[in-house]
């Protein structure tokens, strides 16, 4: 058994991530003109 | 609508920022002795946030990597199929770089961590990586309580592309300019301190991050504009700490992206977790972590093994 890795839990571990994915999928979104 | 006269009117999001993000940054950005590609991405980071090093990776050495993490599969199995996600694919990859010499030559990469000598003003080294097979689709966030560093900032997320990432497969996206509002992390753990008291200490924490992402997500939109950046296999992107990025949504969930993010900080600065971002008061950094081995001349921070990502 691999011990968890030391880098902590991933961004939304709260147990909000769906509704603040829900959220983030409401803004308008562009494509960025990079060089 | 975001000039860039009020974006650099706009104070640092942390105190004791990193040089690009003084008033003066643009202006020193001219005065350094470095090649032209270092100082086009330093300008991107002073004024979006972000910035594309494009083809810095040879392809074959992505595809390498690919290769190397289907090797790592065929030995561990039964570990792979333990970690898969609802969709049954597999979760992120936690510091691939220990397993797979072609993965450590990407985050040792000599041009690409040159310019990021010069973004960082000191010498940068591998901090931790993550290998991901597909689109996160994650909110919104920064990952500044995952870096938190003393003094701030002191932090780039090197993103490689190990393929074309067309837009089924759920590219990065990220708030242009979004790198300089601040939303300080105490008052938001005191709350849910105060909220509840009775929670062990890293469920108030779990809390806290979230909050305090969705503060990020709620203000972001007053501050720059979302966008998805098109990037093709071996180019790199870099993105300032404070920067506000997500996956965004992938039409095709079963497409692969595969790419690896690799963190990156200064030798002489330790990286720590959320813990100590929404908690630690100073004075000066909490005790170190963790040690260094050395590949291609550059340090690598020994800070957790080869593992998927909870």
């Amino acid at each position: 058994m691999k011990k968890a890795p030391d880098v902590g839990p991933e961004p939304f571990p709260g147990g909000h991530r769906d509704q603040l994915l829900m959220i983030s999928k409401m803004m308008p979104v562009a494509i960025a003109a990079i060089r | 609508m975001f000039g860039l006269k009020s974006l650099l009117r706009r104070p640092p999001a942390r105190p004791e920022a990193l040089w690009l993000d003084e008033p003066d940054a643009l202006a020193r950005v001219e005065r350094a002795p470095v090649s032209e590609a270092a100082k086009q991405a330093a300008r991107d980071l002073i004024v979006d946030g972000f910035t594309v090093l494009r083809g810095a990776i040879p392809g074959e050495l992505c595809q390498q990597v690919i290769d190397d993490y289907a090797r790592y599969g065929a030995e561990n199995a039964d570990y792979v199929a333990a970690n898969l996600d609802e969709l049954a694919r597999e979760k992120r990859l936690v510091n691939f770089h220990h397993w797979s010499k072609a993965e450590e030559a990407i985050a040792t990469d000599a041009g690409v961590m040159s310019v990021l000598d010069f973004l960082f003003g000191e010498r940068a080294c591998v901090y931790t990586s993550l290998t991901f097979k597909y689109g996160t689709q994650q909110p919104i966030h920064r990952d500044t309580p995952h870096f938190a560093t003393w003094p701030g900032s002191r932090f780039f997320g090197v993103w490689t592309a190990l393929e074309d990432t067309p837009p089924e497969a759920g590219p990065l996206m990220y708030v242009r300019g979004g790198h300089r509002f601040p939303v300080e992390p105490r008052p938001v753990f005191e709350a849910v301190q105060a909220e509840h008291p009775d929670w062990t200490r890293e469920d108030q924490l779990n809390l806290a991050l979230d909050r305090w992402n969705g503060l990020i997500i709620q203000q972001a939109p007053d501050h720059g504009e979302l966008v998805v950046a098109p990037i093709r296999r071996g180019d790199v992107a870099i993105w300032h700490p404070q920067l506000p990025h997500g996956g965004s949504p992938a039409q095709d969930p079963t497409r692969t992206r595969w790419s690896v993010v690799v963190h990156c900080a200064p030798e002489g600065v330790q990286v720590h977790q959320h813990d100590r971002f929404f908690t630690h008061a100073g004075p000066g950094a909490p005790p170190d972590r963790y040690r260094f081995r050395e590949a291609h001349g550059r340090k690598i921070a020994l800070a957790g093994e080869v593992a998927y990502q909870a």
